[in-house]
This record gives C-alpha cells, structure tokens and sequence, in this order.
C-alpha cells in the first residue's frame, strides 16, 4: 500500500524529471519505492533527444577532464576561435605533431594516440628537409599493418599512418586531421580514426565518418589526405617523405 | 627514498582515457540519460563517472575502456537511486527493463533499441487511459493542462491516473518477459 505522503513524494519527484531538475531525496517516511519514479525516468528517457549532450554540457566536461588531467588551462580549444585569446594558436594546430608538446601536460595527453595501438609513433631518423626534393622513406614490414592495427609514423614533416585497406593492400594517409590539424588517433573498438580536439571520425580509407558529436561538422570535412606509399619487394612500406 | 616514477600506472590509466573520452562520453551520457530521465542529472552522473574513472589508479588496458566506464556508469546510477531513496533496491537496470549491456561491441548508432522496445512493451501492456497519460507526460513532454485536454479529463484526474499508471506500470515491470 501507497500512502498520500508517498503520493506526494511521487508526484514532486515526476515534476522535477518533467521540468529538468535534479532529482531530490524523498522527504523522511515517504520514500517508498524506488520504482515508479524509476519507470518516470525511463520513459523520460525516450524523449527525441533525451540522450543528445547538449553542447554546454560537453564543453564543460572537457574542461572538467581536462582540469583533472592536469592541464589547468579550463580552456576547450572546441570553444574558442583561434586568434582570439586562444592559448593554442592555429599555427600550432597546424603544426600537428607539435601540439602535444605546445599544449603542455594535459595537451600531451590529450593529444596521445587512441587507445588499441601499441606504442608511441615509431620516430623515423628525419634528415635534413628539403622541401621540393623528397625521398622514399622506409616505414614498416607490411605484414606489421593489419586491419585493426595501423601503424603510425613521423617521418621528416609528415605525420601519418600506415594503414591495411579492406581490398587487402597498404595504404599511407596523413594523420593531421583535416579540420584544424590535430594529430588523429586509433579507436580500437570502433576501428575508427578520431581527432583528439574536437571529435571528427575517419575512416581507414580516410573518408570522414562523422562524429560522436552531433552537429558538430554540418557539412563534413574533406578526407585524410593519401601520401605516396610503396611496398618493396622484402615486404618493407615505404612513403615518400618530404 | 626514490621519486615516483613520472610515467606510473595512474599516469598511463589518464592518457587512455584521455584519448578515449570523446569517443566514449556520448554513449556513457546515452546510458545514464535514458535511466535517469532528465539532462540535470545525467550530466552531472557523466561527468562524476568520468572522475571516477581518472581518479583510479590501477592500469588500464585500451581494450577494457568501454567496459570500465560502463560498469562505472552503472555504479554511479545504483549510488544516485540509493541517495534519492535511502533504500533504494536495485535499480530499474537490473530488472527486466534492462537495456542491453553495450559490452565490448560497437555502439548502436540509435542507442539502445532494446530500451525502446521494453518501454513500448510495457505501454501496450496498460489499460488505454493508462498508457495514454504516460505517452502525453513523459515521451511527448506534455503538461498537465494539455493532457488534460488530450483526454478529456480533468487536470486534477491527470495527476491521479498519472500516479496510478506509473504504479501499475512498475509493477508490471516484474511480470513482463
């Protein structure tokens, strides 16, 4: 049996669901049953956009996270415009591999690579850069490229990866993302590339792929650019590095 | 006595999730918000998840990222039901209204179809007035006014069947397949 006061109880707690407020502790004595107010939210729940983050909200997490991780700056680079009292600078964007180092410990590890790859890019003896006159630069043994594992490298200027294409060969793509230059990572469960800054998706053939934020890019990006790859005759991939 | 090492395990756990959070966060903040209804709350269970799971200091394997904020995201939402009421048994999740557990696997795109299809289950199991109040109040937002209108009833009748129904409805939770 229900009481008035667990009527009540009910009832405040369903406005509050309804009107967008915090769920609040049930008066003492009237706390009852968890369970309707439970099934409340869970048909609340199904409203178009209930489970849609709105962009305050995503924003305000990102800087929350990126507070804990110790970077201290609040700033979300998603927010601002650069040149406008940004603390990174789209030169720096651009500079792609630079701007874990630019952005200081918390851009460092925002800026790591996704989770499912073994290790840090492999570095790559850079040489001397001679913009007009590139070389063919040894990256990997092809049957390190699989699938599910991409490799990435620094090589000279170029940042990208090594990637097994689904007919089965090897392609290189670059690994700056094509909306402001942020460095991409691997997504393992998703088998996706993602950019660390502000979410953008791509796929292994360096399609865009959307984002986990909706809205965000209303009319796409262009895809991963290719770099001219190569593989020899002992099974080593070779990109021509710049 | 030696300095800690500047790369340990808490370190390393911060830099995978740090990478994986954009991907993850939207379908962590899909789960909460479809258990908890209203955005205040699941906004503020998404972001106390994700503290949580910074703040341990075990090492993390890439792989398991999901699986950890998941089982995070169910523990902040069984402490949430708990603080709301002070014996809360176990929450909507562990009964039949179980959405599916997203595991390992790749998100579904539209969320969890099985949630969807639990709560049309359980509409279609209620008596017409029943389901009717519920449909107007919570999946179209309706106010009391205008479900009263809808029905043909009167205002203060809304509150009372809206009540009832939600009683009803939750006890067949325990009942339906």
């Amino acid at each position: 049996m229900t009481g008035p006061d667990e009527d009540r109880a009910l009832e405040a707690a369903t406005d509050r669901l309804l009107s967008d407020q915090r769920g609040q502790p049930a008066p003492p004595g009237a706390a009852g049953d968890p369970r309707p107010h439970q099934l409340a939210a869970a048909l609340a729940g199904q409203r178009p956009g209930a489970t849609t983050p709105r962009p305050a909200f995503t924003r305000r997490l990102h800087r929350l996270i990126d507070r804990e991780l110790g970077g201290g700056r609040g700033e979300d680079p998603a927010v601002g415009h650069p040149g406008r009292g940004q603390t990174w600078s789209r030169r720096q964007w651009l500079a792609g591999t630079g701007v874990a180092v630019a952005a200081g410990v918390s851009g460092a590890l925002l800026g790591e690579l996704l989770p499912g790859h073994p290790a840090a890019p492999t570095p790559i003896d850079q040489g001397p850069l001679v913009p007009d006159q590139g070389r063919w630069q040894g990256i990997a043994h092809v049957e390190a490229i699989t699938a599910d594992h991409p490799v990435p490298f620094v090589a000279g200027a170029i940042a990208g990866v090594l990637v097994r294409e689904r007919g089965g060969g090897i392609a290189a793509l670059s690994a700056i993302c094509t909306h402001l230059g942020c460095r991409v990572g691997w997504a393992a469960t998703e088998r996706v590339f993602v950019c660390p800054c502000h979410g953008a998706r791509f796929a292994r053939s360096g399609a865009y792929a959307g984002t986990a934020w909706p809205g965000a890019y209303p009319s796409g990006l262009p895809p991963l650019p290719r770099l001219r790859s190569r593989v020899m005759p002992d099974g080593e991939v070779q990109v021509f590095v710049v | 006595m030696e300095a800690a090492p500047p790369d340990g395990p808490a370190v390393a756990r911060q830099r995978v999730l740090a990478a994986a959070y954009r991907v993850e966060a939207p379908a962590i903040y899909a789960f909460i918000a479809r258990r908890v209804g209203s955005a205040a709350d699941a906004e503020d269970l998404t972001a106390e998840a994700f503290l949580r799971a910074l703040r341990g200091r075990q090492p993390l394997d890439p792989e398991r990222v999901r699986g950890l904020l998941f089982t995070i995201a169910r523990a902040v939402l069984a402490e949430h039901w708990s603080r709301l009421y002070s014996e809360a048994p176990a929450p909507l999740d562990a009964g039949p209204l179980e959405l599916t557990d997203p595991g390992d696997g790749p998100p579904e795109p539209d969320g969890e179809p099985a949630a969807a299809q639990r709560v049309r289950t359980l509409l279609a199991a209620l008596p017409e007035n029943y389901r009717r109040v519920l449909e107007l109040r919570f999946l179209e937002g309706r106010s009391v006014r205008d479900t009263a209108k809808g029905m043909g009833i009167r205002p203060g009748n809304v509150r009372v069947l809206q009540l009832r129904a939600l009683r009803r409805a939750a006890s067949l939770r325990e009942v339906l397949p």
